[in-house]
């Protein structure tokens, strides 16, 4: 019996956001917004930052998202994500806390991937395209990420709230101070 | 397997007195159907140093392309262009793109060589026809491909956006374009089964580039797109 699984609306900048990069701890610039159950993510490489780049560890960024939507609360203080579950006692009893955690966590990932919009931005000057760029990634059944690059414009028209995307530069700039 | 087996065997790095092998290597993963993305680059460039309009002949495509795996692979030499398909029932077809597998890397460039890889490329630019039989005939090459030496087959379609609409009946094959996520099946003219996976695209702007990984199989496993790499140093 899967736990259904409920997604407050939410909104958060993370700056930066702290995910594991292939040698170090990386970190990038976050945003989640949820809106009706459905879930945008704008993920931007931060300036002057060095680490395992947001492409190659986009899934170790999607995988840190989904821990910290676990214990983010909406500004009324409930929490983002609440699990509609028959005998969650029982079911924590029977299968052990840690256990029940963790197949709460992969019921989240995979209820997160379905309603998932991923956007991966770099900023201009940051990355190799001198203009920047944004691209949907989408991950495949098998956890496979594809890359399609689009204009803001055209990301812009598919959704109706305003200044989703955008994200301010300076502020950008003072990831390192803000790290500590 | 016993030439691969023996590779990995750390029995094998340490009895070797004069030089060590660190047992811990580094791993890396070269995503293929991105790099083929990086094509909009090189043509927006090239536009940019004097012709002053978004074309390539569809071959001038190959060769940055291949400078572009190159920088990314462990082994540069292990692109191909317009090497032959010996394997395939007609040996004299070409493929586009072609990666060879790397433990071809110190054999002698053979016409029987092992690729992991293939890609074909068709481009659509200024006033340019492409036909569905063409994009056929590049899917059947490719399944055959990835039949007879096992490998990941990609299909890349270069264009100019106003030339890719006008050319939409042609490119009915690749079904529907820029928005298809998931993998769908098509028949080619032969009556041969593909299934094709949107693997990565670029529509920013004028100049398109769409890449489909290719296969009998309906299955893409993690990793269709991508291949990775181990290096171990040695002292």
């Amino acid at each position: 019996m899967q736990p259904k699984i409920q997604l407050s609306d939410f909104s958060e900048d993370y700056l930066p956001f702290q995910f594991e990069g292939f040698w170090k701890k990386g970190y990038c610039f976050l945003r989640i917004v949820i809106k009706d159950g459905k879930v945008l993510c704008l993920c931007c490489q931060l300036p002057d930052y060095t680490g395992t780049s947001i492409t190659n560890a986009v899934e170790s960024v999607f995988e840190h998202a989904v821990l910290k939507l676990e214990d983010e609360k909406t500004e009324d203080g409930k929490p983002v994500v609440t699990y509609h579950e028959q005998f969650p006692l029982f079911k924590s009893l029977l299968l052990g806390e840690e256990k029940h955690k963790l197949q709460r966590r992969k019921d989240l990932t995979a209820y997160v991937l379905a309603n998932l919009v991923w956007v991966e931005h770099y900023p201009p000057e940051i990355g190799i395209r001198e203009a920047g760029s944004f691209a949907k990634v989408i991950f495949t059944d098998s956890g496979e990420p594809i890359w399609n690059y689009i204009s803001i414009d055209t990301l812009e028209s598919e959704f109706d709230e305003p200044n989703l995307f955008s994200i301010n530069y300076e502020e950008l700039q003072e990831w390192p101070t803000r790290k500590a | 397997m016993a030439y691969q087996k023996s590779l990995i065997d750390r029995g094998v790095f340490v009895k070797h007195d004069y030089k060590k092998h660190q047992p811990i290597g580094v791993s890396s993963t070269v995503n293929i159907a991105k790099a083929i993305l990086s094509l909009k680059s090189f043509i927006e460039d090239n536009a940019k140093t004097g012709l002053a309009t978004l074309y390539m002949a569809e071959r001038d495509l190959y060769r940055p392309l291949r400078e572009h795996l190159q920088s990314l692979l462990p082994v540069p030499t292990l692109v191909d262009t317009e090497a032959s398909l010996k394997r395939l029932t007609n040996p004299l077809q070409k493929t586009d793109i072609s990666i060879r597998d790397l433990f071809e890397v110190n054999q002698p460039r053979l016409s029987n060589f092992k690729s992991f890889c293939f890609i074909e490329i068709k481009s659509v630019f200024f006033g340019e026809k492409i036909s569905g039989k063409a994009i056929s005939d590049d899917l059947e090459k490719l399944l055959e491909c990835e039949d007879k030496y096992g490998a990941k087959c990609f299909f890349t379609l270069v264009g100019l956006k106003t030339e890719l609409k006008k050319s939409q009946s042609a490119l009915s094959l690749l079904g529907n374009i820029g928005v298809d996520s998931k993998a769908f099946k098509v028949v080619t003219c032969n009556n041969k089964n593909a299934w094709l996976m949107p693997s990565g695209s670029s529509m920013q702007g004028q100049l398109q580039i769409f890449v489909w990984s290719v296969s009998s199989s309906s299955q893409f496993p993690k990793g269709f797109t991508s291949r990775s790499y181990s290096i171990f140093q040695q002292e």
